[in-house]
């Protein structure tokens, strides 16, 4: 069986592993992150960033916020539209 | 061109529960994963909804995503002085007790004594009970105070109110500043804000009063408001115009303006959040708001660079960061007023655009 045979590409001719158009959008999506947890109220951007930063569970959310876990979600929910909106729009 | 429809909030909540059953978390248990299996295939709205959230959630979880590093700690903290923060005023809420001489005859019988006693009591409560209290804030203070009918008011830098829970009315007088009224639904007792010669009437509801010296601006976050002016106090409140959510009306001193409709809502109390976002604002709207917060005041003097239109967000005490955007501005220079505030100057023929 023939051995696979490996070509040693120049660094120079190779592709950019980030082209300008995917670090442009992923700045914007930055941007849009940024201005969107500083649009909530800071109960809604404790709670977006307890869950999805930080992975905690909502009971532990709910516990330390002094809020129930319906409470939780209905503030996640508020934040997943309010992102979403603003990373869409 | 395909528009996206309109979800309603509950399917929207629901989606992103169930997004959370799924893929979240592992507290959901199999009943609720059943149950949220049914909900989906119940409406093709359902399905839609819950798409959207995981869109969402795909960018979100994206590796170049960086989150903002603030301490777990102080999130949790903010967020509870946010939905816990009762404030005491700044000022005795309660006048002093009126101290009335006790009667001479003391040999009067002592059922007379402790009658007259305790009519002082009642008459102190009374005058007590019906004096309104105040509460206010100073220069670049903000504070949230729960009134005793549940309602909440957040008071913006240098504010005051008056505030008077009638039997069968409550009465709010912004006397001056800003104010976010979250007013707690009794239908028995209109809840009035009075501001100048206006009159605003809303039963549980959400909505901003910012009285400036030459102009009152009122924008309604929830539910409806209705507005009179130039009446009096004596008001025939019923048949009178409504505001309704993310409406915004000006008042001057020739009455109110047409009502804007689609105002931002997150823009209009982004004050709250200690947030000033400014949408295509001019320099000089964006210095004069953030001297509302700060002692240091911005002073724009050149008028080309005040007509300059900006969109952007910035923190309402951090006046550093709006100084070094405006000396990025070619030919922009900021020095030292005589004022001990801040003066940015253009250089002549210089382009302004930022």
């Amino acid at each position: 069986m023939p051995r696979p045979s490996f070509v040693e590409f120049e660094e120079a001719s190779l592709v950019d592993d980030c082209p300008p158009e995917l670090e442009l959008e992923a700045r914007w999506t930055q941007q849009r992150l940024e201005l969107a947890l500083a649009e909530v109220s800071p109960a809604v951007r404790a709670v977006l960033l307890l869950r999805l930063r930080d992975d905690w569970s909502c009971q532990d959310i709910a516990q330390q916020l002094g809020l129930t876990d319906r409470q939780v979600k209905r503030y996640l929910a508020r934040g997943y539209d309010h992102l979403r909106a603003r990373l869409e729009g | 061109m395909t528009r996206e429809r309109k979800l309603d909030p509950t399917t929207r909540e629901q989606a992103a529960e169930a997004w959370e059953t799924f893929h979240g978390s592992d507290e959901a248990t199999p009943e609720e994963h059943r149950a949220f299996g049914d909900w989906m295939l119940r409406s093709p709205e359902h399905i839609a909804a819950y798409l959207r959230v995981a869109r969402t959630m795909r960018t979100l979880r994206s590796a170049d995503i960086r989150w903002p590093d603030t301490l777990a700690e102080t999130l949790i903290r903010e967020a509870r002085a946010y939905t816990e923060q009762v404030v005491t005023p700044l000022r005795e809420e309660s006048p002093a007790p009126v101290h009335r001489q006790r009667p001479r005859a003391a040999r009067a019988p002592l059922a007379f004594a402790f009658a007259a006693t305790l009519l002082v009591a009642i008459g102190a409560a009374w005058i007590v009970w019906m004096t309104p209290q105040n509460y206010e804030t100073r220069f670049g203070e903000q504070r949230f105070v729960r009134l005793d009918d549940g309602s909440g008011v957040t008071l913006n830098t240098d504010s005051t109110i008056e505030v008077k829970l009638e039997k069968g009315h409550r009465i709010v007088r912004l006397i001056h500043g800003q104010a976010l009224f979250d007013v707690a639904h009794d239908a028995a007792r209109p809840f009035d804000v009075y501001t100048g010669q206006t009159v605003l009437r809303a039963v549980g509801t959400r909505f901003d009063v910012d009285v400036r010296p030459s102009l009152t601006t009122v924008t309604v976050v929830e539910g409806t408001v209705s507005l009179t002016h130039g009446l009096g106090e004596a008001l025939p409140l019923g048949n009178m115009p409504l505001l309704r959510a993310a409406d915004r009306v000006a008042i001057d001193s020739s009455g109110p303006g047409t009502p804007q409709h689609g105002v931002r809502l997150d823009e209009a109390t982004a004050w709250t959040r200690q947030q000033l976002i400014f949408n295509n604002r001019t320099l000089g709207e964006v210095a004069d708001e953030f001297n509302r917060y700060n002692r240091e005041r911005i002073v724009i003097a050149s008028p080309e660079l005040r007509s300059q239109e900006i969109t952007g967000v910035f923190k309402a005490n951090d006046p550093a960061s709006f100084l070094t955007f405006l000396s990025s501005i070619p030919g922009a220079h900021v020095g030292d007023d005589d004022n001990g505030g801040r003066v940015v100057t253009l250089d002549q023929g210089a382009e302004s655009r930022p």
